[in-house]
């Protein structure tokens, strides 16, 4: 027979990691041998400050990178930008499979469900509406600065297609890879949940080196890393960051095709 | 010196964390304190316990420094985009710069506090938008690097240390089994 009250007491015990002896869940230290049932989680000190090393290395590579291609005139050319974008996903390939196994189990998708990932694009969607057109107006009205990214895709055959591709499907497969994948991954490992989160968030959207930006590339990002961490896999945060950013090239579009 | 603390409390009371422990136990499961050790044993964990307290003390008075060190920052951000404000001609620069600075230094300010709450986070983030906006005023005028270069080596010292501390004293407390 079934009785709760023995299956909660065990639930309630663990052995110890020296003597085997049965303890209570939330014991410390071993009352039978005095051994530090925490420690393990404790020595990782030394691992963790190169961590922190390795993050700060795998942050300089896309500064530079971004400081390159965003501020060396000669670069503000299709092909650079193409290349930039390129070196930018090796980047984050290359960081995020020299760890691979820390990295591997956040791609696999384990309880999808249509629902979820549902709720997930049309939080995105609307976000990414909000977003460009508040943010657009606030733009143009403090720094009469209009944000566009189709000039650099306007004399393309396929402009369009080509702008969908490097505005919507690098960015989120990739800048997920290297933020929400081998960053966060790195953080989670240093500290808790909650600093972890937020200091991928606060790194990626200063990444962006657009001030204004910041007021929403911060909430946005924290929803990335709290869906990440939620669900354990990087397929929703890359489905709605896709979400996001395609809206966004649509808006364009859309508005392109009204002026003309 | 004083007493061996066990003799002052009741025997189901830890001697030094003050859980209630069992009187069969051989140690404390809160802290580890050997309830039926040698008076040897017992003071050695005693000294070896304070030592950590002081180590804890020590990795937050640096913790503190790296906050302090956010606040500075961020009034001289603030006082640099008034400054910035005033020696500027062209009306539309003169204001964006202004508006630029203050949400910086707001940012600064704002990361500052929270790192009373959660140091880790507040200055990994407060000192990667400082190595952030020297590299871009690096970039916008290469002579900026060397102004107050003193200053900024010490600013960075400060973080470097804070980020380290915040680990130890993160440790420590899991350590000791404080918050």
């Amino acid at each position: 027979m079934n009785n709760p009250a023995i299956e909660n007491s065990i639930a309630d015990q663990k052995n110890c990691s020296a003597c085997n002896e049965v303890l209570a869940a939330d014991s410390r230290f071993c009352k039978y041998c005095g051994a530090d049932q925490v420690r393990e989680h404790i020595v990782l000190g030394n691992q963790r400050w190169v961590a922190i090393k390795q993050a700060a290395l795998f942050y300089l590579f896309d500064i530079a990178l971004c400081c390159l291609a965003l501020f060396v005139p000669a670069f503000k050319t299709f092909g650079w930008s193409v290349l930039f974008d390129t070196l930018l996903a090796v980047v984050a390939v290359a960081f995020f499979s020299l760890d691979w196994k820390n990295n591997k189990s956040i791609l696999a998708w384990r309880n999808f469900s249509v629902t979820r990932l549902l709720s997930y694009i049309i939080l995105a969607v609307a976000g990414s509406l909000f977003v460009s057109y508040t943010i657009g107006w606030l733009n143009q009205t403090l720094f009469s600065k209009q944000l566009s990214y189709y000039w650099l895709y306007s004399n393309l055959s396929y402009g369009k297609v080509i702008m969908v591709i490097f505005v919507a499907i690098m960015p989120a497969l990739f800048e997920e890879l290297a933020y929400r994948g081998y960053l966060l991954q790195k953080l989670l490992f240093i500290t808790e949940n909650k600093q972890a989160i937020f200091i991928s968030a606060f790194l990626f959207s200063i990444m962006h080196m657009s001030l204004i930006s910041i007021i929403w590339l911060i909430p946005f990002a924290l929803l990335l890393g709290y869906v990440r961490v939620k669900e354990n896999t990087l397929w929703y945060g890359v489905v709605m960051h896709f979400s996001f950013n395609l809206t966004v090239c649509l808006i364009e579009f859309h508005q392109m095709a009204h002026l003309a | 010196m004083d007493a061996s603390p066990s003799i002052t409390v009741a025997p189901n009371v830890c001697a030094v964390c003050s859980k209630n422990v069992d009187i069969n136990d051989s140690f404390c499961d809160n802290c580890g304190y050997p309830l039926k050790g040698s008076e040897m044993d017992q003071q050695t964990f005693v000294v070896t316990r304070n030592n950590h307290e002081i180590d804890l003390n020590e990795s937050l008075k640096k913790v503190k420094m790296a906050s302090n060190t956010l606040y500075w920052i961020a009034g001289a951000t603030a006082l640099f985009g008034i400054f910035s404000y005033f020696i500027t001609d062209d009306p539309a620069t003169k204001i964006s710069l202004l508006i630029v600075n203050f949400i910086l230094a707001a940012v600064y300010l704002g990361l500052g506090i929270w790192s009373k709450k959660k140091p880790f986070a507040g200055i990994v983030s407060g000192f990667s938008l400082y190595i952030l906006v020297i590299i871009l005023n690096t970039i916008n005028d290469p002579a900026t690097i060397a102004k107050g270069l003193f200053i900024k080596i010490i600013f960075i010292g400060y973080f470097i240390k804070g980020i380290k501390s915040a680990l130890e004293a993160e440790r420590i407390k899991k350590e000791l089994n404080i918050e």
